[in-house]
């Protein structure tokens, strides 16, 4: 899943200034489960814009509202009349529910509450780990499951750099060392040979380097 | 002061309850437990008062387990929030036994005084 997390009340209160009718909207989907954008957390925001206005002595009005999910074009449309007349709406979604809903209201003066961190999942209560990195041409099945790209902090193809210690990271501490991981998932599969298979530079060209990506699904079109 | 309490907890007495509300003037609101205070909750409370008090039952003696632990994490997300504002408010949570009812009265009186 997008795992994100709110941006500081300062930077929030920026991007409104000025702006007194105000709707939050939450997403029900991966942000509700990285607890970051969800009904709870619009519920909270709202009360937090309301408590800063009190402080600050201004009029603000501010609405929730929750869709289901901000990157489909059924769910954003049911917000079309909480949408009038706002002076701002502050979209509590990734990064794509945020343009979703510029793209589907361009009169509307949309900007994030969250910052969009990464596509990881989580290894214990409260916290989440990048698996992903959206590179577009996976290369798991070379890895035994374990993505060099988006879990080596150096994203190494062929072996570790070498700065590892215990099987944590040099880079960070807290962090497993991908290789590791990879090492030891080749010792359980007997393929341990792999490890000095040379791999060739990554084809990146179907990653960002391409520029925008696009996927295009003709069936059901 | 607004004051959320556990009904398991010191103020669930409702004599003793009756004597601190009498002598501080204080508001208050009773829960099934502590830990079931949600943080929308403690931030709309600042609505009716500056200063909010969550008492709960004491660490490993909570009815639901559990509970005190959830609402001692809920008031230190509150102060976060509280901190990130910059509010004039404050959260302080409180947890006793009938035997420290003398250092609930002090706590609760500092809280009063503010």
């Amino acid at each position: 899943m997008i795992v994100a997390e709110r941006k500081s009340y300062e930077k929030i209160e920026r991007m409104l200034k000025g702006k007194r009718k105000i709707l939050i909207v939450g997403c029900g989907g991966c942000v509700t489960v990285c607890l970051a954008g969800g009904q709870k957390e619009v519920e909270i925001l709202a009360e937090m814009l309301r408590l800063g206005a009190k402080k600050l002595g201004i009029a603000r009005e501010v609405t929730e509202a929750t869709v289901e999910r901000q990157c489909e074009r059924e769910f954003v449309l049911q917000l079309a009349d909480k949408v009038k007349d706002k002076d701002a709406i502050l979209s509590m979604a990734c990064g794509v529910g945020v343009q979703f809903v510029s793209d589907i209201f361009p009169d509307a003066y949309v900007v994030p509450a969250l910052d969009t961190k990464c596509a990881g999942a989580p290894i214990e209560r409260g916290i989440w780990n990048e698996k992903c990195a959206l590179c577009g041409d996976c290369i798991l099945d070379e890895f035994y499951g374990i993505c060099p790209i988006a879990r080596c902090a150096k994203n190494l193809l062929n072996g570790p750099c070498g700065g590892s210690q215990n099987g944590k990271c040099e880079v960070d501490r807290t962090k497993d060392c991908a290789w590791q991981l990879i090492y030891e998932r080749m010792i359980k599969f007997g393929r341990l040979d792999d490890l000095i298979k040379l791999r060739m530079p990554k084809d990146w060209s179907y990653a960002r380097d391409g520029g925008p990506r696009r996927v295009l699904k003709e069936s059901v079109r | 002061m607004f004051v959320f309490y556990c009904k398991n907890s010191l103020l669930g007495n409702e004599e003793f309850r009756k004597k601190m509300v009498e002598k501080y003037k204080f508001e208050c609101k009773e829960v099934e437990c502590s830990g079931s205070i949600e943080l929308i909750e403690i931030l709309r409370a600042f609505e009716r008062d500056k200063h909010l008090v969550i008492v709960g039952c004491l660490e490993g003696n909570c009815r639901y387990r559990t509970g005190s632990n959830w609402a001692r994490r809920r008031s230190q997300e509150a102060k976060k929030i509280i901190e990130e504002l910059s509010l004039d408010c404050s959260v302080t949570f409180l947890n006793a036994s009938r035997a420290n009812e003398s250092k609930f009265e002090n706590e609760i009186l500092k809280i009063a005084k503010w």
